[in-house]
Formats: structure tokens, sequence, C-alpha cells
């Protein structure tokens, strides 16, 4: 439920929903209804085929959804996949209604945002990787340090509003 | 109620909460789950853990060596010592301190789970695995029949823009695919969105049926 999940982090999460297709989003919910699987399985309960679900798998797993643990005695497809903790949250908050109502409508927006902002600025990337290492340290429990790394992104984001 | 009972109910109650989670986590396959090795090291985790923090509090309190006791150490395990943690030294300095040695039971427990986790889903893919195996037995067409007749009996959602039915016709028309390869998927598809029991019927049609996992 959204109400679990720290406001800070809701802004990731819907920025990460958001740029999901659906494709990724069917094999998410596939994981956490159906539990983890090899390649062959997620692409039969996507109704694809295990090369058309590779590229998917490998994006999710960089985003840190899905998880990959090597399998053995398996013919087809060496690994098993499962969903990460965000992972989970990310399904969850695929169903919520309220929730999926406001990554719509960000999408909505995303066109008009697109035409005025400009192409690439690597402070962006910055912000995303403050975020991933608060994420971290919050994994490991060092909350002073999280608090740090989302302090520093919320600065270069500041910074970043006043320049555009 | 005897002393030797008392740290087998706390026991006993953290087993149950080691068995609520995996009834949670594999809802699918509960029966199934259970059977397997991983469970029965998270329920034992979880009776050894709960039993022994009743004999330190029965040690450490005389007066709490009761029942009652009993009950609220296998009750509060889970929510009260799995999340607390035991730190061996606090620094004076606050920075210094968070990054101090700390026993974290949250975790080891996540830990023990994730291992308990691994295991059952290594063991229920080899089982559905070795079903596939064995489908490939079963007659082609046979196995496309059970696979459409369980469409119409439960529909699946349409996903990336084709119906179900239209999935099917894409296997069996594969180009390039041995008819052992088309089976495997066919029986897959059954077994992910229908169940092991439908695969099971379709083999039994056939008199191939292996034994029940």
């Amino acid at each position: 439920m959204a109400a679990q999940l720290g406001d800070e982090r809701l802004p990731y999460f819907r920025d990460l929903i958001g740029r999901l297709d659906d494709t990724q989003r069917d094999i998410l919910t596939s994981l956490r209804d159906r539990g983890p699987g090899l390649a062959m399985d997620i692409a039969v309960r996507v109704l694809l085929f295990p090369d058309e679900i590779s590229r998917p798998l490998r994006d999710l797993q960089e985003l840190n959804l899905v998880r990959a643990r090597p399998f053995t005695g398996a013919q087809m497809g060496a690994e098993l996949f499962s969903l990460t903790v965000d992972g989970e949250q990310v399904v969850r908050l695929l169903r919520e209604p309220e929730f999926m109502k406001s990554v719509a409508g960000r999408a909505a927006e995303a066109p008009a945002a697109y035409s005025v902002a400009p192409a690439f600025d690597p402070r962006q990337e910055q912000i995303e990787l403050l975020k991933r290492r608060a994420d971290l340290a919050i994994k490991r429990g060092d909350e002073i340090a999280a608090d740090k790394f989302l302090s520093e992104a919320q600065d270069i984001a500041q910074q970043l509003s006043a320049a555009s | 109620m005897i002393d030797f009972w008392n740290p087998i109910l706390a026991g006993a109650i953290g087993a149950i909460w080691g068995i609520s989670e995996l009834i949670g986590t594999f809802k699918n396959e509960t029966g199934r789950s259970l059977r397997m090795g991983g469970a029965w090291l998270l329920i034992g985790v979880n009776f050894l853990a709960a039993l022994l923090v009743y004999l330190l509090v029965a040690a450490l309190v005389p007066a709490a060596a009761n029942w009652s006791a009993a009950i609220l150490v296998g009750l509060a395990w889970p929510t009260v010592i799995r999340n607390s943690a035991i730190k061996l030294a606090q620094p004076l300095d606050a920075a210094a301190a968070q990054e101090s040695a700390a026993v974290r039971f949250e975790q080891v427990y996540g830990r023990v789970q994730d291992l308990a986790s691994q295991l059952i889903n290594n063991g229920l893919t080899r089982q559905r695995l070795a079903l596939i195996g064995d489908a490939t037995r079963v007659n082609l067409n046979t196995l496309e029949r059970h696979a459409r007749m369980a469409l119409i009996a439960s529909p699946l959602q349409e996903k990336q823009g084709m119906p179900p039915d239209r999935y099917i016709d894409r296997i069996r028309d594969h180009e390039g695919w041995s008819s052992e390869i088309k089976k495997a998927y066919l029986a897959a598809f059954i077994i992910n969105n229908f169940g092991r029991e439908v695969l099971r019927d379709a083999m039994r049609a056939t008199g191939d049926e292996p034994p029940a996992a």
C-alpha cells in the first residue's frame, strides 16, 4: 500500500513506473502472482517467446526490479528470475488505481515537458545516483547516510529547477 | 502446564509464524512448498529462535517461567525480537556510532528467509521442469487441444494486443522448432497459466500421467 512507502520514494516510483512499458509491467505482475520462474515460464505467462522478453527482463534487472539467480539443471534457461523488494513495491503500486491515475496524469504532461526541457543535464544522472545510494544506505540500516544523500539530491534538484 | 512444555509452546507459536510467512509467499503452491527442505529450514529457525528466547527470558526472569510468558514470547518473536538489534559497541561520535558493529536480527533472519525461498523456488521449478519433460511424451495435438480447452474454461487476459489462442497458434506454427520444443512450450503454457492439474489431465487422457510430485 502506498501509505507504507516513505513519501520521499513515491516520486521515484512514479517516474520509474511511468517509464515501464506494458511487457515490463506484465512481467512484474506475473512474477508476483505466479512466483519466480525461468525465462520460458515468464514468456508463456505474458504470451511471448523467451527471445522477446530477454531485453525487457534485462532492463528490469538494471532497474533493480528483478533479480536473476543461477539455476542448475535447466535446459531452457539457466537463471531463475524473481522480484526484488523494489519490484514488489512497484507491483503493489501498479495495483493502486489512485496512484496509477497520478502516473497516467504525469505521462500526459510529459510531451509538453519534454518540448521545453533541455535535452540532458548530467545533474539528473547525479540525482538518480544519489537516490540509489540512499536506497542502499536504507537497506543497510544507515538512515543518517541515506538522509545525507537525499538532501544532496534535493539540493541538486533545486539547482536544476532554478536553472530551468 | 509442565515447565518442559513452555519452551515447546513458545517454539510452536514461532513455527506458526514461519508457516504463515510461507503461505503468504507461496500462496499458489503452499502444499508443495511445505514439503520442501527450505520450508522446514524456515519453520525450524522460527521454532528454535522462539524456544531459545523463551529459555533466555525464563532464566533471566524466573517469575516469567510460565505458559503465558511462553505465548507472549512466541507472539513477540517476529514483531519485537526479530526487528531488534544488539549493538556491540557505542562510540561517542554519532557518525562512527552508525557504523559500529551490531547484530541485526532482521538482517540475519532476512538471509535465512532468502535461503529458504531460494531452496523452495529451485525445488518447485525442478518439479515443473520434470512435469514438462514428462508431458513431451504426449501427442502434440492432445496438448494443443487441452491448452485450448483450458482457455475456454478459464480465459486469460489479452496481452501485447494478442488473444491467448493466437499465442497457441504461434507456438504450433513456429518454424524451426521441433515437435518436442513445441510440446514443451505448450506444457509450460498450461502449467504456468492453468496449473499442474490441467497438464496432468492431458497426460491422463493418453495414459502418460507421471507419479504425483
